[in-house]
Parts: structure tokens; C-alpha cells; sequence
């Protein structure tokens, strides 16, 4: 059980509460990934959408660049996976509560999804956060990539978190495995894992491995958004100190 | 929340009364625009922000080389995509495009495209082959009003600011091959803009069907806009014009007029919406102020090109890369 001594490589960070047409917004930015993440819920739904005993939720991810395609189906269904458990949909039966994710800068290339994947899971816990809607837990999510150097005596094993899209082109040929992990976080603690996907080729190590160092990550990420939080509170609460 | 945006009876009376009263709600004069705000990404080109007031947008434009239609072979190709989506409203609905979009989707295409801001030949690359396919995709984040005109704004000043690679023709013939340099090796290059269309929309409101619709609830204040002259002595007429609107003026508005300006004095296009007949002379000084605000606007654009270009070129190292002479 080896956990990497990692940091990012650039820090993220988090805005909230700046669209004034929906009930919750989050702009998170790491690396050179960019998402804006909006909530308006509980609101109405279509009678064809309504569920008897708990929310709809509708899931919208818009691409940075050109039209719709299963690149986002999937970024949705991943997303939903992870967020569905977390919101406590039985709470409000017979309304919609409708998530919109807008990647302006995914801060992958044209093959990966794992950073706008990563990035866009923390952009819509922090609007739903801010939209008020009920949740179980926290949750946070990030990105890591195994990929080889040569050495004067064979290749080397190196590993990067949530990279910036200058440091995915230069390793881009020697990528050998791909990790988005989320876990969910009660009091700042990893409590248990929400998303595990991994592509490549990789070993059983590798993987937990990669579940222990995102376990600190993930922690990290969590003081960020409490920081954030804090900020965004603070400044809506501002009326009351005069 | 509803599936469609109708303000209530009481917001409406409230908006056009203070209109009679020549007040707009945020109190800017009839003919100033909201506070506009243009900024750009420092990592990539051709990404910029726009604020118009609470509305905004971003718009990202992005190249690709592809083959060029047939019956075009010495043009690029240039697409505009303004998908709305939920997070602008939540009256839009993901996947359905609903009137307001066709409108401002068409305007765009009218504004931008159409009046030729992009020179599409200098895309070619290899005749009938190889050409550039710049595509501009707008985003919406936030409907306060002013949808097309932020639109615009941002693709004008996104077409501006991007930067496409290099590329180096090499063989003759049919053994032709392209090479395109990564922006990493070889310095990018701008795009052909050969003008920039800045979009204003006017709202107008007939004020005599307002003072009606005043004038008909209980109130004491209300008895006296009947027979209240002032207003119309102003106008010189009964239509009240307003530069910007914001959504809530947008919803209450009797008609609209769409013009698009650049700094050459040229109209690049022109729409009028709604149901009310306005006079001659006052759409004539709407295209006149247009042109104003095209002026103004493309100001504050060169002045944020020039502020990210000198954030880029920290060290002067594109001044450096140009071959005149200092004399």
C-alpha cells in the first residue's frame, strides 16, 4: 500500500454563486481544464419525466468545442453515477433537478476525458452545494496518469496528477494508464469510493496505488472547496455586518 | 420553475410606468448600454469572456483543415453555432431549439457570416483539396437580455484574438503534402477579419399602449398620466426607444430592432421584430446610434486585445520576431 508523495502540478480552484438565472453555479479550474457547472432545483418537471417518489435528474454536458457527441453521453452517465447517490432525491418526489455542465476548457486532448471527467464531477458538487440542494456527503474527484521515460538502463514509471494540457502533450506517446477517481468525504475524511475508471494497461499495485494517493488528493481538494465555500458565504452574508 | 419567462402583472405596470416617467429600473438614460465587459484567456486563443450587464457569454473559436464543398473550391469554411442550453434559462430546453434561438442564430449568421467579417479565401490552402474550417461555438451562461448582441461581440472579438497554426506547402502537384507546425515550433497566424460587426438591438415600447395599460388600475397617481403631455412633447412622438434591454424589458417590449454596425459606417444587417410600426425617422437615428456603439465597443475590444497581447508577450519576444526596421 504505496501512497505517492504528489502534488498538482498547478493548484485548482473554485468560484461560486455568479449565474443569476439558475439556483447554484461553479466554475472549477485546474490545470488548464476550465468547467462551469449550473443547478436549478427542485424546479418543475414534464409530466412525462416525473418520478412518483423522487427527483428527476437531468443531466446536460455541453462540449468546449463543436457539436454533441457520445464524448459527453459519457461524461453525463459518469456524472450521474457518481452524483445520483449523493443528492437526496427522495426528498423532493415529482421535480426536476436539472444540472448543466459547460466545458469551456476541457484540458484533454483528443483522446482522454479523464481531466473534463474529474473536473466537471467537482464543478457540479460545488452547484449543487451552492443551489442548497440536499446532499448525504462530499464529494471530490481527480485525475491521475502513469506514463514511462526512458532511463539509461530501461524506462522509469512516472505519475502525474490532474496535468496541465502543456504537460499531457509532451507524455502523450508514453501514456500507459489512465485513472479518474471520485470519493465521497464526511467531515474531510475519505469515506468510501464513488467512480474508479481506469484505461490502459496497468498493474493490480498501480491501481491501489492510485486509490491511496487520490484518497490525499481528494482531501485536498475538499479543503479547496471548503475554502471557497467559506468565501462565497461570507461575501452573500456581508448584509449582515452593517 | 415555469416553462416560460412572463413577468407578472405587477412587475409589467411597475416597468412601464417608470418608462413613462422617462426611469429605466437599473437608471441608465434610454440610450446607454449596460456595463460590458471583454475578457480573454490567457492559456489558449480565440477564448473570450463577455458581460453585457448580467448576460453572459463565451464564445470559442477553433480550426480544423478539411476538404471544401464542391461548388466552392477556392473557400473555407466557417460555421457559427449558437446552441442555448438550460444553464442560460431553464425555460431553454436541452436539445429543442426554441424561437428565440432561430432568431438570434439567424441574426449571428446574418451579422457575422453573411456580411463576410471573415475572408473565407484566404482559408483555402490547396484549391478543391485542403481548406480551413474555423468554427465559432457560442455558449450562453446567463439570460439577462442582449443574447445577440453579447453573441456578437464575442465572436467578433474571438475572431480577433484567435490564432490558427502555421502550415508549409511542400511538393508540387498531386504529390502535394501539408504541414501543419504545432503552435509549440512556429509562431500562429491571425485570422483574415476584414471588419468587425458589433450587433444593438433597440426595444420599443408604445407609449400610449402603456399609459392605457396604466391608466386602467385604481391608484390616484395614475388618473393624472392621461392627460400627461410631457412625455409626448419630448418624443415628438409616441415611442420610446431603449438601447440594451435587459430581459425584463425585453419580455414587456411592443417591438424590436436589430442593427449591426462596424467602424466603417457600414450597416451589415438589419432586423425588425415585433408588432409595432415605428416611424421612419427615429429607425434612422437608431442606425445612426448604432454605429456609435459599433465605434465604441470595437474600441474597448482592440484595447483588451492589446492588454492580452502584452500579458502573452512578457519578455517582448514577438516584438523581436518582426523584420522592420526600427527607422
Amino acid at each position: 500500500m504505496t501512497v505517492l508523495d504528489i502534488t498538482r502540478p498547478s493548484p485548482a480552484s473554485a468560484i461560486t454563486s455568479f449565474l443569476y438565472r439558475v439556483d447554484g453555479s461553479a466554475s472549477w479550474k485546474v490545470g488548464t481544464a476550465h468547467i462551469i457547472a449550473s443547478v436549478s432545483g427542485p424546479i418543475e418537471v414534464n409530466k412525462r419525466d416525473e418520478l412518483p417518489d423522487v427527483a428527476t435528474l437531468e443531466i446536460v454536458v455541453r462540449p468546449d468545442v463543436g457539436v454533441t457527441s457520445t464524448r459527453e453521453q459519457f461524461l453525463q452517465d459518469r456524472i450521474r453515477r457518481v452524483v445520483a447517490p449523493v443528492i437526496a432525491l427522495e426528498l423532493h418526489p415529482r421535480t426536476l433537478i436539472q444540472i448543466v455542465v459547460q466545458i469551456v476548457q476541457s484540458g484533454d486532448n483528443k483522446i482522454l476525458n479523464t481531466i473534463s471527467l474529474s473536473a466537471s464531477i467537482n464543478a457540479t458538487y460545488m452547484a449543487l452545494l451552492d443551489a442548497g440542494v440536499p446532499l448525504r456527503s462530499t464529494v471530490s474527484a481527480t485525475s491521475i496518469i502513469y506514463y514511462t521515460t526512458a532511463t539509461s538502463d530501461g524506462s522509469k514509471t512516472n505519475v502525474v496528477v490532474d496535468p496541465t494540457r502543456a504537460q499531457l502533450e509532451q507524455i502523450e506517446k508514453d501514456i500507459t494508464s489512465v485513472h479518474t477517481i471520485a470519493y465521497e468525504l464526511k467531515g474531510g475524511k475519505i469515506e468510501r469510493l464513488l467512480l474508479s475508471e481506469s484505461v490502459g494497461s496497468f498493474t493490480e499495485d498501480q491501481v491501489f496505488e492510485c486509490y491511496d494517493t487520490a484518497a490525499n488528493i481528494c482531501e485536498e481538494t475538499n479543503r479547496i472547496m471548503r475554502e471557497a465555500i467559506t468565501k462565497g458565504v461570507q461575501q452573500k452574508s456581508r448584509w449582515r455586518e452593517a | 420553475m415555469p416553462r416560460d419567462l412572463t413577468p407578472s402583472t405587477i412587475e409589467n405596470t411597475f416597468v412601464l410606468k417608470a418608462l413613462t416617467e422617462r426611469t429605466r429600473l437599473d437608471s441608465r438614460s434610454f440610450n446607454q448600454l449596460r456595463d460590458l465587459d471583454i475578457s480573454f484567456s490567457s492559456t489558449d486563443y480565440g477564448v473570450v469572456d463577455v458581460k453585457l450587464g448580467r448576460t453572459r457569454v463565451i464564445a470559442r473559436i477553433s480550426a480544423e483543415i478539411t476538404q471544401p464543398y464542391a461548388d466552392r473550391p477556392y473557400d473555407g469554411l466557417f460555421i457559427i453555432s449558437t446552441e442555448i442550453s438550460p444553464m442560460a434559462a431553464p425555460t431553454f430546453e436541452a436539445g429543442r431549439k426554441s424561437e428565440d434561438e432561430l432568431v438570434i442564430s439567424r441574426i449571428i449568421e446574418k451579422s457575422i457570416r453573411r456580411s463576410g467579417a471573415l475572408d473565407t479565401e484566404a482559408l483555402c490552402i490547396i484549391s478543391g483539396e485542403k481548406c480551413w474550417a474555423i468554427r465559432a461555438d457560442v455558449h450562453f451562461l446567463d439570460h439577462d437580455g442582449g443574447l445577440m448582441d453579447a453573441a456578437c461581440i464575442a465572436v467578433s472579438a474571438g475572431l480577433l484574438h484567435f490564432r490558427r497554426p502555421d502550415i508549409t506547402i511542400v511538393g508540387v502537384g498531386s504529390r502535394r503534402e501539408v504541414i501543419l507546425h504545432p503552435i509549440t515550433e512556429r509562431v500562429p497566424v491571425p485570422l483574415a477579419v476584414l471588419h468587425v460587426p458589433i450587433c444593438v438591438t433597440f426595444s420599443f415600447f408604445d407609449v400610449r399602449k402603456a399609459s392605457a395599460a396604466i391608466a386602467g388600475l385604481p391608484g390616484k397617481d395614475n388618473m393624472k398620466e392621461a392627460d400627461d403631455d410631457d412625455v409626448e412633447e419630448e418624443n415628438d412622438s409616441s415611442t420610446t426607444v431603449l438601447v440594451d434591454a435587459t430581459l425584463q424589458e425585453e419580455l414587456l417590449r411592443h417591438g424590436y430592432m436589430s442593427v449591426t454596425a462596424n467602424t466603417n459606417r457600414e450597416i451589415c444587417q438589419i432586423q425588425k421584430g415585433g408588432d409595432m410600426p415605428v416611424e421612419v425617422g427615429k429607425l434612422l437615428s437608431c442606425a445612426e446610434a448604432a454605429i456609435m456603439v459599433a465605434e465604441k465597443v470595437t474600441k474597448l475590444i482592440n484595447k483588451r486585445l492589446k492588454e492580452d497581447e502584452a500579458r502573452r508577450n512578457v519578455g517582448n519576444l514577438l516584438v523581436e520576431a518582426r523584420a522592420e526596421n526600427d527607422r
